[in-house]
């Protein structure tokens, strides 16, 4: 499974470089140490930084929210002109399609490398159903489920595979 | 500080002498002016160290302590500080010098330097590279797709039609798509696939492959991708080649000359044994289209006056066969059921029909009239699936106004039912039925000025008024005679 999710992630670098920056980007604004950088690396932590724990229920959301919201906006703005195309498709302009092609593959690698780690999954309910105040346990609810969910799915290459469906979906209907 | 006490220039600090404990009674006076020199040596020696500190001082602040940090940790070799005493196990795992940070626990790994350094890591430059380069990517999608974003709009929104069973509607988006864009010709794959099926559930074969041909040559044509295209051709070539062949066996039948039924008949079936394409009558067909055959032979029956149960029998064996054509025969089929006054059959062509085109008013209408021929009349369900047909159908078509009317002649609401026909008429609906009911609508409210401009306007046009209008007229037959024992048209 490990090299199933490991070729997942390298068929959709980009997606996984960006992740990781919005990643350690929360850390430094949130100051908590990084302790391993890389954002490509053959093991499970690929398409992560390895970092402490957060200490606060907000930062623990914001290091699960932030890089899936980024990711989620990211790949919406560049599959927009690609759904386009497929509706007037007919592949007949060369640079129209290899852009468009491109576009679309950057959209979806954004998208199935939008959830969290599992770890950092977990510390985020931790923090926020244990040290969060009411206001953060009813606020945070929604997306934090979501992205709890979109934890596991990512781990079992599920998010690659709907992916997969999603593209069959749009180009189908 | 080391150099200037080797120069003599600082006192040792056992040596020195506080100026305030120098005062004029404890020396002699010659010695005030050497006293008052050394005072001043004195302080100028502490302003030159003073200075030299705040210089020292000031070349350290300039130094990034963050930068001097990284640099730690990622030049351990060049850091010179030791732990020279520490267990090696009790140094930091990163730079291996330091002793661990232990007040986030025992097992922490990194000193507070490589910790303090940690949360300082500079962003990946493939990261940043990748996330400018998704920039330049939506800009240049942009950019490129953006001379056809109207032309997908309007796509879209046939598409939306179409997928929601609008297929008139679609198929009018689509028209102006094709007429009024300056990139549509040659582009849109869904537009034309879905103009295509457009056209063939509704029975415009020609048109489709007329699109086709429009968009794709010939060699195009023969390539494996474009199978279903080169199919539709074909289809439509053999439509046209039946109906060339029908036409010769019905002519005399349908054009209102003296003709043998079964002779007819017999002509229409032999059809279906016939090779074309040997017989050289065709350029494609191995086997005229069965459905279409079979379909002359209900339309011979119905001319011939045959019974509305053989019709249907006739109809439903074309159901049986005919999937994917049922434009040839559905709405017949619902109609007639109707006639009937088969509930089963009108519900199970309504619901065909609807499926293949929710804007198909021929299956309201049907299924309205259901109601009308039934036992005992409903006006009430009539008036119900005309309601139906109003939400469906739109503004644009009120073809549904004249089952409508009649639902309302039942109900004996006069008034109410001339709105409807009038409202019908206004629309330019002035079809030989919607004259008639006009005229009979008009008679049943007691204007008769209504009953003589129909019959004026059908004369001009080389028509007659129906003998059951006239006749109501004469008061030889009522209202519900013509709805329902009359049975037909009005």
């Amino acid at each position: 499974m490990t090299k199933l999710y490991i070729l997942t992630k390298y068929l959709t670098f980009p997606g996984a470089l960006i992740r990781c920056m919005w990643e350690q980007l929360v850390c430094r604004i949130c100051k908590v140490p990084v302790e391993d950088n890389r954002y490509l690396r053959n093991d499970e932590m690929i398409s992560h930084v390895e970092h402490e724990f957060m200490p606060k229920a907000r930062g623990a959301f914001a290091l699960c929210f932030v890089p899936a919201f980024m990711n989620f906006i990211g790949a919406f703005l560049l599959s927009l002109a690609p759904i386009m195309f497929t509706l007037y498709a007919r592949f007949d302009d060369a640079l129209l399609t290899a852009v468009n092609i491109v576009a679309y593959w950057f959209a979806f690698s954004l998208m199935v490398n939008s959830y969290p780690l599992v770890e950092d999954a977990y510390n985020m309910m931790e923090k926020i159903y244990k040290n969060g105040n009411i206001l953060q346990k009813i606020l945070y609810a929604p997306a934090a489920v979501f992205l709890f969910i979109g934890a596991f799915v990512e781990k079992y290459c599920i998010s690659f595979i709907l992916g997969i469906a999603l593209t069959a979906a749009i180009i189908l209907i | 500080m080391d150099e200037l006490k080797k120069d003599n220039l600082l006192p040792e600090e056992e040596e020195s002498i506080a100026p305030e404990e120098i005062t004029e009674d404890s020396f002699p006076e010659e010695q005030a002016d050497e006293n008052e020199e050394l005072m001043e040596e004195l302080e100028s020696i502490r302003d030159m160290f003073q200075q030299e500190l705040d210089r020292a001082s000031a070349e350290d602040s300039e130094y990034d302590e963050d930068e001097m940090l990284i640099q730690e940790l990622e030049n351990p070799d060049e850091y010179i500080e030791y732990e020279e005493e520490a267990d090696p196990e009790e140094l930091c795992q990163c730079c291996e010098e330091k002793l661990r940070f232990k007040e986030l626990g025992e097992d922490y790994p990194y000193c507070e330097d490589c910790r303090n350094a940690m949360k300082k890591y500079p962003l990946r430059k493939s990261g940043i590279l990748t996330f400018l380069l998704s920039g330049v990517l939506l800009f240049a999608s942009f950019y490129v797709s953006y001379p056809y974003m109207n032309d997908a709009l309007m796509v879209a929104e046939a598409s939306a039609s179409y997928k929601s069973g609008y297929i008139m509607t679609a198929l009018q988006s689509y028209y102006s798509y094709f007429n009024g864009s300056k990139t549509a010709e040659g582009t849109s794959k869904r537009a034309l696939d879905e103009m295509v099926e457009g056209y063939n559930k509704l029975g415009y074969q020609t048109n489709s492959a007329e699109l086709i041909k429009n968009n794709y040559s010939e060699d195009e044509l023969e390539k494996p991708w474009n199978k279903k295209y080169a199919s539709t051709v074909k289809e439509a070539t053999i439509l046209t080649e039946t109906y060339e062949a029908l036409t010769e066996v019905t002519n005399d039948a349908f054009s209102g000359k003296d003709y043998d039924y079964d002779e007819v008949m017999a002509g229409l079936n032999a059809l279906k044994e016939v090779n074309p394409l040997e017989e050289g009558k065709s350029q494609v067909a191995e086997k005229y289209n069965e459905v279409f055959i079979e379909y002359y032979k209900f339309v011979l029956m119905s001319i011939a006056e045959k019974s509305l149960s053989e019709q249907l029998d006739q109809l439903k064996y074309i159901d049986s066969i005919g999937e994917g054509q049922e434009w040839v025969y559905l709405a017949n089929y619902c109609a007639v059921a109707a006639r009937l006054g088969d509930e089963e059959a009108v519900n199970y062509s309504f619901d065909k029909l609807i499926s293949l085109n929710r804007e198909d008013n021929t299956a309201y209408i049907s299924k309205a009239n259901l109601y009308r021929f039934m036992e005992t009349p409903d006006a009430e369900k009539m008036i119900a699936v005309c309601e139906e047909a109003k939400a469906a159908l739109g503004a644009s078509d009120v073809t549904y106004k004249h089952p409508l009317a009649i639902a309302y002649l039942i109900k004996g609401e006069g008034s109410l039912a001339l709105e409807e026909i009038e409202a019908l008429f206004n629309a330019g609906n002035y079809t030989v039925q919607n004259c008639n009911l006009y005229a009979l609508v008009g008679l049943y409210n007691g204007d008769k000025e209504i009953y003589e401009d129909m019959k004026a306007l059908l004369a001009g046009y080389g028509y007659e008024i129906s003998d059951l209008v006239t006749q109501y007229k004469k008061g030889k037959i009522t209202i519900e005679e013509i709805i329902k024992d009359q049975g037909g048209d009005i």
